[in-house]
């Protein structure tokens, strides 16, 4: 049979719609240059900063923990900021909502350093940070649903390459950490000391069990992450270690917070905290032997590992502090 | 014609001592030379899967080893552009005389002038034969038995696979268990998504391709980009081709590489035994004296080689007391089937191949054929695709130009069919000579009917997945892809032309260490079964060093 | 063959992606210095006749016109397809293969393209480069369902020099210019940066973008 003659044959096949029908993609899309996504990101990180320092004239100075999980939930944000930009713009901006995530992490930043700067507004701050952890809910629908739509369902590529649940976890954490700075202000301000005490414990107590949610689901999503790139490199295995045993020392010292354990979460925070900083640097050096290091960071910065992940370890860190000192505070071991 | 890019064709590099870096532009790495007077422990021809990986083996075991290329010494990032035709320059493009009922299409559908070999230019397809193809006589009733156990070879395939850093799924979904591989499989393109909605529509298993390019960093070489332009040459350093693994690695060990070495002959003494080869450099023939020769010039080359080296002890040529070399050529049916995409594909992006599916590999059920095939998602370049449109339905003027445009809806898919077996599939040597005075091979393939059938097959199946996948317009083209055999391995001497060990029955030190041993083709794409193939002999070789039975 | 017996639809090709230019890329991490060494010599140093003597070589272009037409081009942007064929020729770089009773390929060319010329007097009494489009088109249709003289052919199998020599070694040098690259969205050269979005639908910012869809091809349902 004549190749030509069976191509013939096979033609003789249904065709679908006519090529007319489908609509042409927009020509603009993608919708941004990647310096102007840059800069775009950039000043949203600018301006929520400044948004929130403006917003926080006048009122009271808040206490210590509510500086820390409001410093916290600001680094959360900024962290969720500056990766859902750019993994959204990325993905296209195809849907309307894929702007929710920037816009929700944004306004989040601001709230958060308004909270650590003043005690006004509780109630419009209360909000916000209730609308984060709403955006973040839905954002992890909308990754499950992502995740499932393609061939291979519940699959480690799917899991591996297409939306993750740790970016929309992470803005859920920093509306949490945001609620309880909150708490933790309201109990500072209680009218009796049986009041404050019950406060103090009880915003402890959800701000420590929300950090080792946290960290519980960080680790997974670090290790999903980390054993994509095959732990090439054995520091890679640090925050996989690390994490969770920190989630481990929180939980403990919610469950029980005398000083020995709250000593040890603190330490194990402050390890989690550096791995935060120090992952950033490495991030950064993974970037940079890429090829085209940052020369080519149109296609680097996206192609990862991604810098803007490894800070919220120090956020989720800042969040962990906090909780340990309103949890301290219940036993009466340390002035809040 | 020269190459506007680098000079590597034109000048020997790896000579004065050192050898070219082939992770950093212009720079160098120490090689060890060896005086052409004093007979090394193993000369060997061929810097491919065969190759490279037994120079580097045998050099780290601490033999004496000079492995010669024909082809250039490259620095990928450095020398490799970004365009089709510049880098037909690793292409082996040496007139060869193509004949019989189905002549083959050589030069870079599958002929490597490089050091390094075809690697530097292949699709990366990182795939185990199926167990049972190693009995496939005993077990399956048709072509020959390897010499070989499965288990052996599954180990080996483990180390081929540890060494090139195979980015695969954690879990194969065919044949039986093999470890996760050792870097974690690639995003699949858009492309690759196409072969997995056909199969999920029908029902069949698919999977992302184990593939040898990184997907994570390693050592000085760079993750990949998906760059797409893997087919030929990959400026990342992603791809592990021979010429950024083994190549190195047996450089480091000792062994020495000749490149721009064209071996034309195996010299024999008195006693019937080869003495060492001689090569073509830097304008003259040369000999370099060996206790061993190693023959890995991939299934042409090699009867070629055999063939041309004919003295008065061996008068049809070496290691051909059997009458075999030469015979049983293999090829993979490569025949293609294509269609029109509503979405935009842009199959050019990534690794062409990222998902496979080896159903009728491991079904044996509802086949009126022997054998097996995989199939791949494809992402041809501009002029690769535009030649299999134009040979294949001879389409030109504007409806050419308007087909192309087409280029970024189009999605495809390909076999690797396995061939039988024939004697009448052969190398020869014609009467004509190339340009330094060597026969030039005449190659005669013809297909069977079991091969058209699997062919008929493949078609239909293709095309029923191409369509449920939602692609209109299909049309198909034919190939063929890969060589195997040609020198088989086998127990028998009257049966093979080498042993287990690869070792040729009529001159215990002679070997032949690549493709060409292969006593079946199996359906899926070779490199990797030629990897863990040597690293097997490789085993051997050392081991009967140690014993004191080499030479 | 490929529907041979339909009415040809002749309307000239027009590119989906008139906004892109392969070539804006040049300055950007899509492009390294051994590509656009590569390309600057494609670009600017297109070889002379060499090989081919001036009736041949006029008579090779007009051949080159009807399998890969460019009437939107003019004389200084046109694809030069015969003069890389010429040189190819004179360097004698093959392919690899010669199929059995193929000559050389030197000889293939020279055999062909004064087969067409033969066919083209036997039909129409005037030269390949005299007859208009149309003619020229249904000649080498003719050509390739094997329609013609074999006296004029000298052993040359007159479709197989048309498919896997003529048209061959045409579209590998037209598809290998940027031009062709531009005109069909091809991305191009790429190292060392090459994509970050590999789905459907999806394009980076250094992509051609899609403005209208392709043209129907004949043939194709």
């Amino acid at each position: 049979m004549s190749s030509a003659a069976s191509a013939t044959a096979l033609r003789l096949l249904p065709g679908a719609a006519p090529r007319e029908a489908r609509p042409a993609p927009p020509p603009d899309q993608p919708t941004l240059r990647s310096g102007t996504l840059l800069a775009v990101t950039g000043s949203a990180l600018v301006a929520a900063g400044l948004a929130g320092t403006l917003l926080s004239h006048g009122g009271r100075r808040p206490p210590t923990a509510t500086r820390l999980a409001a410093c916290g939930s600001a680094l959360l944000a900024a962290s969720v900021l500056a990766d859902s930009a750019m993994e959204h713009y990325r993905g296209n901006f195809r849907r309307r909502a894929m702007f929710a995530a920037p816009t929700a992490a944004a306004v989040t930043l601001a709230a958060g350093l308004a909270t650590a700067l003043t005690s006004r507004a509780r109630m419009m701050k209360s909000a916000l940070f209730g609308g984060s952890i709403v955006t973040g809910l839905f954002g992890l629908g909308f990754h499950a649903r992502n995740i499932l739509s393609r061939p291979g369902g519940l699959s480690f590529n799917n899991l591996f390459y297409r939306a993750p649940f740790g970016a929309p976890g992470a803005l859920v954490l920093a509306g949490a950490a945001g609620l309880g700075a909150i708490a933790a202000d309201r109990a500072a301000a209680s009218p009796t000391l049986l009041d404050g005490r019950r406060r103090h414990r009880r915003a402890g107590q959800g701000l420590g069990l929300a950090t080792a949610a946290g960290l519980f689901g960080l680790t997974t999503e670090i290790g999903l992450l980390h054993f994509r790139g095959a732990f090439h490199n054995k520091l890679m295995y640090a925050p996989v270690v690390t994490v969770p045993l920190t989630g481990l020392a929180m939980l403990c010292a919610v469950i029980d917070p005398e000083p020995a354990r709250t000593a040890t979460a603190r330490r194990a925070l402050g390890a989690t905290a550096a791995l935060g900083i120090l992952g950033t640097g490495l991030h950064s050096y993974g970037v940079s032997r890429n090829m085209g290091g940052f020369y080519n960071w149109t296609q680097n910065l996206f192609q990862g590992p991604p810098i803007a992940a490894p800070p919220s370890l120090a956020g989720i860190a800042l969040m962990g502090f906090a909780a340990l000192r309103l949890l301290e505070r219940r036993t009466g071991a340390r002035a809040g | 014609m020269s190459s506007a890019v680098s000079d590597a064709q034109e000048r020997v590099r790896a000579t004065g001592g050192r050898a070219p870096d082939v992770f950093r532009p212009g720079a160098w790495v120490p090689m060890r030379e060896h005086p052409e007077s004093e007979p090394v422990d193993f000369a060997i021809v061929g810097t491919g899967c065969g190759g490279s990986v037994l120079a580097a083996r045998l050099a780290e075991a601490g033999h004496s080893v000079v492995a010669f290329d024909a082809g250039a010494f490259y620095r990928p990032l450095e020398d490799f552009a970004s365009d089709e035709r510049e880098q037909e320059k690793l292409y082996w493009l040496d007139e060869r005389i193509s004949g019989g009922d189905d002549p083959i299409e050589l030069g870079s559908n599958n002929s490597g002038k490089a050091v390094g070999g075809s690697t530097v230019h292949f699709q990366m397809v990182a795939l185990r034969f199926r167990p049972e193809w190693f009995k496939s006589r005993s077990l399956l009733g048709y072509g020959h038995d390897w010499p070989v156990d499965w288990r052996e070879m599954w180990d080996y395939y483990a180390k081929a696979e540890a060494a090139m850093r195979i980015a695969g799924p954690i879990a194969y979904p065919w044949g039986p268990r093999r470890g996760s591989y050792p870097y974690r499989e690639h995003e699949l393109s858009a492309s690759a998504l196409v072969l997995a909605k056909g199969a999920e529509a029908l029902g069949v298993k698919w999977s992302p391709t184990p593939t040898a390019t990184l997907s994570a960093p390693h050592g000085a070489a760079h993750p990949c980009v998906y760059r797409g332009f893997c087919k030929i040459g990959c400026a990342t350093n992603a791809k592990q081709s021979m010429l950024v693994t083994f190549v190195p690695r047996a450089l480091k060990a000792g062994a020495e590489i000749r490149d721009l070495a064209m071996v034309g002959r195996i010299e024999t003494g008195a006693d019937g035994r080869a003495t060492g080869v001689h090569y073509h450099r830097q304008g003259a023939w040369r000999f370099q004296k060996a206790k061993n020769v190693v023959v890995a010039g991939y299934s042409i080359e090699t009867p070629r080689l055999l063939l041309n080296s004919a003295c008065p002890q061996h008068p049809e040529g070496l290691a051909n007391s059997s009458g075999l070399v030469g015979k049983n050529l293999m090829v993979h049916v490569n025949d293609a089937v294509w269609g029109i995409m509503e979405e935009e594909i842009r199959w050019y992006k990534g690794p062409p191949s990222l998902a496979v599916c080896e159903h009728w590999n491991y079904t044996d059920e509802g086949k009126d054929f022997d054998g097996g095939y995989a199939f791949m998602s494809q992402g041809p370049l501009p002029t690769d695709f535009a030649t299999s449109l134009v040979s294949n339905e001879g389409v030109f003027g504007h409806e050419l130009r308007k087909w192309m445009g087409h280029y970024n809806h189009m999605a495809g898919l390909k076999v690797v069919g396995e061939t039988m077996p024939q004697e009448s599939n052969r190398v020869e040597l014609s009467d004509e000579t190339d340009a330094l005075g060597l026969p030039i091979p005449k190659v005669t393939f013809s297909y069977c009917d079991n091969d058209r059938r699997l062919a008929r097959h493949a078609e239909n199946f293709q095309s029923e997945m191409l369509r449920a996948a939602g692609a209109r317009s299909l049309y198909r083209t034919k190939s063929t892809a890969h060589l195997m055999g040609g020198c088989r391995m086998g127990d028998d001497p009257a049966e093979s032309v080498v042993d287990a060990s690869g070792r040729s029955w009529d001159i215990d030190n002679l070997f032949v260490c690549d493709g060409s041993l292969f006593p079946t083709a199996g359906g899926v794409n070779p490199s990797m079964t030629i990897v863990a193939n040597t690293l097997r002999i490789a085993d051997r070789i050392i081991a009967m060093g140690r014993r004191g039975e080499i030479g | 063959m490929t529907a041979g017996n339909e009415t040809p639809d002749e309307s000239p090709f027009v590119t989906p992606y008139p906004h892109y230019d392969v070539l804006q890329k040049w300055d950007s991490p899509s492009f390294n210095d051994a590509t656009r060494r590569a390309l600057t010599q494609r670009l600017t140093e297109v070889p002379r006749r060499r090989f081919f003597d001036a009736e041949r070589y006029t008579r090779l272009r007009a051949v080159v016109d009807c399998v890969l037409p460019q009437p939107e081009r003019s004389e200084a942007e046109r694809i030069p397809v015969e003069a890389w064929i010429d040189a190819q020729l004179e360097a004698n770089q093959g392919s690899g293969t010669r199929y059995v009773g193929t000559p050389t390929q030197r000889e293939a060319w020279r055999r062909g393209l004064d087969a067409l010329e033969a066919e083209a007097h036997a039909r129409h009494g005037s030269g390949f480069a005299d007859l208009s489009p149309e003619q020229q088109t249904a000649l080498l249709k003719a050509v390739d369902n094997g329609a013609v003289d074999q006296a004029h052919w000298q052993g040359v199998h007159a479709q197989r020099f048309f498919r896997e020599i003529l048209l061959k070694d045409a579209v590998k040098i037209y598809y290998a210019h940027p031009a062709a690259w531009s005109e069909m969205g091809f991305g191009g050269p790429a190292a060392p940066r090459g994509y970050v979005r590999l789905g459907p639908d999806d394009r980076d910012p250094w992509e051609a973008a899609e403005e209208r869809p392709p043209q129907p091809v004949r043939g194709l349902p």
